[in-house]
């Protein structure tokens, strides 16, 4: 059974979080939260969080797609894509 | 200045330290020319060191927002093409193969250097004579020695070098007879300007010169081969444990029976890592040896693994055993 985007989005709050240079609490996350200027996630993070999605998941994120991606909203949208 | 609200005796004697320092330079370079400030960049880079180890990280990070970055030195020390190109990533990501040519000497840093400042033109060269920029230039050496011995140990071998930059250790095999040559050198990288510019420079090696992204690498999308000798310069330096563990296996994996990977990290002690992150906002993982070995413990049999350090840098060297 597909998992409600809610769900997903908490993952992936959890997810983001882990590897945020910049900490913050989950409930300061939001979709609109840019993953650069918010959370300080350079490429190399994002390589982290793209492989840790992808496992937790089960799908596989396009580079350029994961390029394009500056908010939690955005990776959002995305993983529920690759599901779908 | 407000003081943060630091928990020790020693973060607060070291910040004392740091901002009497910064402040006296700030006004001296105010109120004088550059030349009688005296020298800046090496010892900030040991007062930010000192504060930094008295901090927890952070701690670090607030203070580098809150009272290093406002400081009016930094505009000063933003002069230097080098930290200013670090501080300003303008490829997008740290570490570019530009900002290692500052360290290097020439290369694409050239015209930065040529107009800079007199005060930025000083302090670029009181930056890179550091020793930790030294040992930078020590493991392009010792890459360029590996590189120049693994084509004396076979013919026309087949080489990968991973995030490749500019590849300047690769400049030790100009000049070199054809059968001294590698058969093949893929040099990957996710820049398409730094590939062109390694193009351009090595012109006279056979090098495959291709662009991809270390997720692509990490996923094996590539069918690249495989190779007797794959190496990394500063990668690990930015990955994470799980990252660069994945990463190892995949690169194990590309081998031939007897080829071997090497590996480069920086080790924790590296003296300006404080003046990297506060002024340059270049944030390194740096790893013990200890810690950096752990790195490949799940190879499984049929390796053999090897490290040992340069100054300030850790490398492992991983030999897949051939068939008995």
């Amino acid at each position: 059974m597909q998992a409600q985007p809610q769900t997903t989005l908490a993952a992936l709050e959890e997810i983001v979080i882990r590897f945020a240079p910049k900490r913050q609490s989950k409930s300061a996350i939001t979709r609109d939260t840019h993953l650069v200027q918010d959370l300080e996630i350079d490429s190399p993070r994002m390589i982290d969080i793209v492989l840790e999605v992808e496992d937790r998941f089960g799908v596989s994120l396009g580079d350029i797609d994961v390029q394009n991606t500056t908010t939690v909203g955005e990776l959002l949208d995305l993983v529920e894509r690759c599901r779908a | 200045m407000t003081a943060p609200r630091v928990a020790s005796g020693r973060a607060s004697d070291a910040r004392s330290r740091l901002f009497t320092f910064l402040d006296r330079r700030a006004g001296r370079l105010e109120s004088r020319s550059h030349a009688a400030a005296g020298r800046i960049a090496a010892p900030t880079a040991r007062l930010l060191a000192a504060y930094r180890s008295a901090l927890s990280r952070d701690e670090w990070r607030a203070a580098i927002v809150s009272e290093i970055r406002p400081h009016p030195i930094l505009a000063y020390l933003h002069e230097d093409p080098f930290s200013s190109h670090g501080f300003r990533k303008p490829r997008g990501y740290e570490g570019d193969a530009v900002l290692l040519d500052f360290v290097y000497g020439g290369g694409a840093s050239s015209v930065w250097v040529e107009n800079a400042t007199p005060l930025g033109a000083a302090l670029y060269r009181e930056c890179v004579r550091h020793p930790s920029f030294a040992a930078l230039r020590a493991r392009r050496d010792y890459l360029g020695v590996e590189l120049a011995a693994s084509c004396a140990a076979a013919r026309r071998p087949e080489i990968l070098s991973v995030a490749c930059g500019h590849l300047r250790e690769a400049t030790v095999l100009h000049g070199k007879r054809s059968d001294a040559l590698p058969g093949r050198l893929v040099a990957l990288d996710q820049d398409p300007e730094t590939l062109a510019t390694a193009q351009a420079d090595h012109a006279s090696l056979p090098l495959d010169a291709r662009q991809i992204s270390v997720l692509a690498l990490l996923r094996g999308d590539q069918q690249l081969g495989q190779f007797d000798f794959i190496y990394l310069a500063g990668l690990y330096d930015y990955l994470s444990d799980d990252t660069a563990r994945r990463l190892t296996r995949q690169l194990t994996d590309m081998l031939k029976p007897g080829g071997r990977l090497l590996t480069a990290n920086m080790l924790p002690d590296l003296p300006a890592a404080a003046y990297m992150e506060a002024v340059m906002d270049w944030w390194l993982i740096y790893r013990t040896l200890a810690e950096f070995e752990t790195l490949s413990l799940d190879l499984g049999p049929g390796y053999r693994v090897a490290s040992h350090t340069g100054p300030y840098v850790g490398y492992v060297n991983i030999e897949k055993e051939r068939a008995r």
